[in-house]
């Protein structure tokens, strides 16, 4: 699974400590997602979506 | 014990103090195993009760990861405790299916009774060290 959650981040400006200050999980966790070493459980994913005001699929897509 | 970043939350950190109470007793009732053993030479019931006494911390290590895995909200970082943790696991299975091997061939010795548990601490501590600094986070994003 890949993800553009380093790109969204950098469009609003936030740092990895705000994103993971946000979602409740340490700066490792977002940079372990960022850099596609750890994917996500449905509800972090349903959390980085709504903070985002996105569609899950438009931040995590499908490697297939 | 496994964790070696600093900021830990209140699940770490509950963790932390019942991992060290643990560690504490463990090596409080194997002193005390070993004493009782020494001194009495139990044998039949009452040496499978003395025995028993070291592993009754390990049982309370048990609860205390079980609430560490529930209260952590951190799915990263739980991740990789239990990740660290299967390192330990194994090594403790190595060394005990080594030890095994080489008795069922004749071998007398034994390995000191506190082994395993140490064994599994030192795997599980090096592993999440590992991990740490294999996925550690730029100091600037």
């Amino acid at each position: 699974m890949t993800n553009s959650l380093r790109a969204l981040r950098a469009d609003r400006g936030w740092s990895q400590a705000y994103l993971a200050e946000q979602l409740q999980v340490s700066r490792q966790s977002v940079n372990a997602l960022e850099t596609g070493k750890y994917d996500p459980s449905l509800p972090l994913a349903f959390r980085i979506a709504r903070l985002f005001q996105l569609p899950i699929e438009t931040i995590f897509q499908d490697d297939l | 014990m496994l964790f070696c970043s600093t900021g830990a939350n209140a699940a770490k950190r509950r963790y932390l103090q019942g991992s060290a109470g643990v560690a504490l007793s463990y090596i409080g009732f194997v002193f005390v195993a070993r004493i009782m053993i020494d001194r009495w030479h139990p044998h039949g019931m009452y040496l499978f009760l003395v025995a028993a006494l070291p592993t009754l911390p390990i049982l309370c290590f048990a609860f205390f990861v079980g609430r560490y895995l529930r209260e952590e909200q951190d799915e990263y970082q739980r991740d990789a405790v239990i990740r660290g943790m299967l390192w330990g696991t194994a090594a403790v299975l190595c060394s005990t299916v080594f030890a095994g091997f080489l008795r069922s061939y004749g071998w007398q010795g034994s390995l000191p009774p506190f082994t395993e548990f140490m064994l599994f601490w030192v795997v599980a501590g090096i592993a999440k060290v590992a991990h740490n600094l294999a996925n550690r986070a730029p100091d600037h994003d």
